[in-house]
């Protein structure tokens, strides 16, 4: 938009007020409407309208810092099990074997520190570099095997839960030694919150500044939107994506961990029920704030729109079915309006297309995108 | 590209209010509904103290008669008499979890098989793929070499399809006898009928189906697991002094819970005027990780309830931690059918109790009714298995499963002439 002619149109010119500070003023609050839109963060009004809800029907519980408490303090590892999900997605690789990688490092961390000698923080570091081996074995899988990475990292898990039966015969390592300094990584608290959340946090701020503040960012999404027209550009999308999974597999081991710790064993299926979930919130937060894209604060919004549900849903004394439906109708509805906004993507870009070529927009093409925001950063 | 990129602002926002729409009209719907297991207070009826202690006291006993050979526990049942005598509910559970906590010393089965039990023979058991149940088969093969048989596991995954395919595979190669656990004869009705033409012996456990029809002998019944529930029972009244409120967790997938749960409602209502009861279904799916939150909620809207009674002790897996963060420092937990981790949750006072589940006892009561069945003399009706509930002060191990009866084996060798 031609935001010089918008001023120029504007009250404020009529009653001498500078041009360019009405421009300026009016270019920010169209910068605020827009961050602030509907489609841009339907998930937070969302979830300030459950809010009120469970507050005015749920008065006695709900409006309470306990329940804040109770949100973060039960979503975070969910949080972190989502967060490793996001880098390969953004890149259109899926990674299945991640809830499987949690049970390994778990089990690995936990089998450490009770039969070995070794210090906690090294015990620690082979865990989460256990999940870093498995990323780069579904690294060679996906990319250099060239399978799809929906079966091949489905086949490393399988592969990687048959490793830890065979290892532990599906019983827990517990012993008293987890009840030390181990069980801090995930029990330990500040003000009430636990350690996690602390976790969850720097995992969005790095994922969040890889993805909007760097180069390998940007090549990341356009490996998601358009890998061959992405590598026509001179993008080595092949390592890319290898290391999505390396990337995937040790925030997963690191996830795993904590959650051992938070279990206070190793249980060799500690992972897999926070598959589906993580999953579901990766695809619920691309429909807030970036629009169809995988980033790490919309999944945030999502997982905290689904934890304040199901936790509001379980204060006011709801059936157990009322969460999974919650949960279910939540994700179709924000996926129906992921598929909306991508045929109007598509639906745009055909329109676009058939204008002159000077016309276009440079940044229409995916491999454009990426060679004007370098150029920008640059 | 991101302008491109957005489709007409009404398409979204119109989807987005039947987001919206959908979700608050689901949020209204569950909270409206009256399927939530409302507070039971349990009613206090005019002779209640009378019955709850004649009750506790006749529980007490009749357990006592057939388990306590210790000098301890018998004089525990005693107390438990006496306190009931004196319509005092909560003297008599007192009395009546200190004899639970007894280890117990003898298998409640002590008819010889009589007749020499043939040797060679080649059974097979049906591994449902689970911890446990690695466990029951290291325990059969434990009790098959005593008796010098061949053992062949059968692993599946518990999947009804791979338990089929097992079934399938005994029906080609025809062992001896089959030995499975938890497996609904629905699943596998036709291949026990084939059993029995086969004339393969078969022997169960954890079952809420009939002996007959292809199955000769089952331990674990629902009836056995009812006789669990004056046990949480007692534990709730006696560390309460009678004035829990509790709240049941149970897993609707399994039938067989159903009689616990009925079981430990009417002893409480029984044996405590005024202690509370209430339920939470757990999906079999939120085991594991929405489990902890699930509980958290319902005890933040209940501050009243202290003491969860579960009815298997993996619904608690992880909850500790939960409580901790929520705040919730004064809540103790009792459940059954320990792993290792719930040991661990015993041993560091994470979880007040836990009844210990006879692995080891029931395993071998069914090789036993094999060997009789192969011997030629009558199946012995499923025995009471020994009960003993653990606690930090009593907890044996943290790393490793065992037998509640120390000498299990060495007491099923002399029945078998071994």
């Amino acid at each position: 938009m031609n935001t010089t002619s918008a001023a120029t149109a504007s009250p404020s010119a009529t009653f001498g007020v500078r041009p360019a500070a009405a421009a300026t003023r009016g270019a920010v609050g169209r910068r605020i409407r827009g961050a602030l839109s509907v489609r841009k963060v339907g998930g937070v009004y969302v979830l300030i309208m459950i809010v009120v809800y469970f507050s005015v029907t749920v008065p006695k519980t709900f409006p309470q810092w306990d329940t804040v408490r109770q949100i973060l303090n039960g979503n975070a590892v969910s949080a972190m099990a989502a967060l490793a999900l996001i880098i390969p997605m953004a890149a259109g690789v899926f990674d299945i074997s991640v809830a499987y990688t949690m049970s390994l490092s778990g089990v690995i961390s936990a089998w450490l520190v009770v039969h070995t000698g070794l210090p906690l923080g090294v015990a620690i570091v082979l865990a989460v570099l256990a999940g870093t081996g498995v990323g780069i074995i579904n690294g060679v899988v996906v990319v250099v095997m060239r399978i799809e990475s929906l079966i091949a990292t489905l086949a490393t898990g399988s592969l990687i839960q048959a490793l830890i039966t065979m290892v532990t015969h599906d019983n827990s390592i517990s012993h008293s030694k987890l009840n030390g300094s181990f069980s801090k990584i995930a029990q330990g608290s500040l003000q009430g919150l636990t350690l996690p959340i602390l976790y969850a946090l720097v995992m969005t701020l790095a994922i969040w500044h890889l993805q909007q503040h760097t180069a390998t960012g940007r090549r990341l999404y356009a490996v998601g939107f358009n890998r061959d027209a992405t590598r026509l550009a001179g993008i080595n999308t092949n390592a890319l994506r290898f290391s999505t999974l390396v990337l995937s597999g040790t925030l997963a081991g690191a996830t795993g961990v904590v959650l051992a710790s938070s279990i206070g064993s190793g249980s060799p299926t500690a992972g897999t029920p926070y598959l589906l979930f993580a999953f579901a919130a990766v695809f619920l937060g691309a429909t807030q704030l970036k629009e169809g894209r995988f980033n790490a604060w919309g999944t945030i919004i999502a997982v905290l729109l689904l934890g304040t549900g199901t936790t509001g849903l379980g204060l006011a004394g709801a059936p157990s079915w009322a969460r999974s439906m919650f949960t279910g109708i939540v994700l179709i509805a924000a996926l129906a309006v992921t598929g909306l906004q991508r045929r109007s993507v598509g639906g745009a870009r055909r329109r676009s297309w058939k204008r002159p070529a000077n016309d276009r927009d440079a940044t229409q093409h995916p491999t454009a995108t990426v060679q004007q925001q370098e150029g920008e950063q640059q | 590209m991101n302008r491109n990129m957005r489709g007409p602002r009404h398409k979204g926002r119109g989807t987005m209010a039947v987001s919206v729409l959908a979700a608050l009209g689901l949020l209204a719907a569950a909270c409206g509904s009256d399927s939530k297991s409302a507070t039971t207070t349990v009613a206090a009826a005019t002779t209640a103290a009378t019955t709850a202690a004649s009750t506790a006291a006749t529980t007490a006993a009749s357990t006592a008669a057939t388990t306590a050979a210790s000098t301890a526990a018998t004089s525990a049942a005693s107390t438990a008499d006496t306190a009931a005598a004196d319509g005092d509910p909560v003297a008599a559970a007192k009395a009546a979890t200190a004899k639970y906590e007894q280890r117990p010393t003898t298998i409640d089965f002590t008819t010889p098989v009589g007749k020499e039990i043939p040797t060679g023979k080649k059974i097979a058991f049906i591994n449902c793929g689970s911890s446990a149940c690695n466990l029951e088969g290291d325990i059969i093969k434990q009790a098959a070499d005593v008796l010098g048989w061949t053992l062949q596991v059968l692993n599946t995954d518990g999947s009804p399809q791979q338990v089929q395919n097992a079934w399938e595979q005994v029906g080609r190669e025809k062992p001896d006898g089959v030995l499975y656990t938890a497996v609904p004869r629905s699943q596998i009705g036709k291949y026990l009928t084939n059993a029995a033409k086969d004339g393969i012996a078969v022997a169960a456990c954890c079952l809420t189906d009939e002996v007959g029809d292809g199955i000769d002998y089952i331990i674990g019944t629902a009836e056995q697991a009812g006789k669990l529930g004056p046990v949480y029972a007692s534990w709730v009244i006696a560390d309460s002094d009678g004035e829990a409120n509790t709240v049941f967790l149970t897993l609707p997938d399994f039938p067989i819970l159903k009689t616990l749960e009925d079981s430990y409602k009417a002893s409480l209502a029984e044996q405590c005027s005024t202690c509370g009861y209430d339920k939470i279904d757990i999906p079999l799916a939120d085991l594991g990780k929405n489990a902890p939150d699930l509980i958290v909620s319902f005890l933040r809207s209940h501050p009243d309830t202290k003491y969860i009674v579960a009815s298997v002790d993996a619904i608690v897996l992880g909850l500790p931690a939960a409580l901790k963060a929520a705040g919730l420092d004064d809540i103790k937990i009792i459940g059954e059918g320990p792993n290792t981790t719930n040991l661990q949750y015993l041993a560091s006072g994470d979880q007040a109790a836990s009844i210990a589940f006879p692995y080891y006892e029931e395993m071998y009561a069914m090789v036993d009714a094999l060997a009789r069945k192969f011997a030629g003399v009558p199946i012995e009706a499923p025995f009471d298995p020994p009960i003993w509930l653990l606690t930090k002060d009593n907890v044996p191990s943290t790393t490793d499963l065992f037998p509640l009866v120390l000498d299990t084996k060495e007491q099923f060798a002399k029945l078998w002439g071994k």
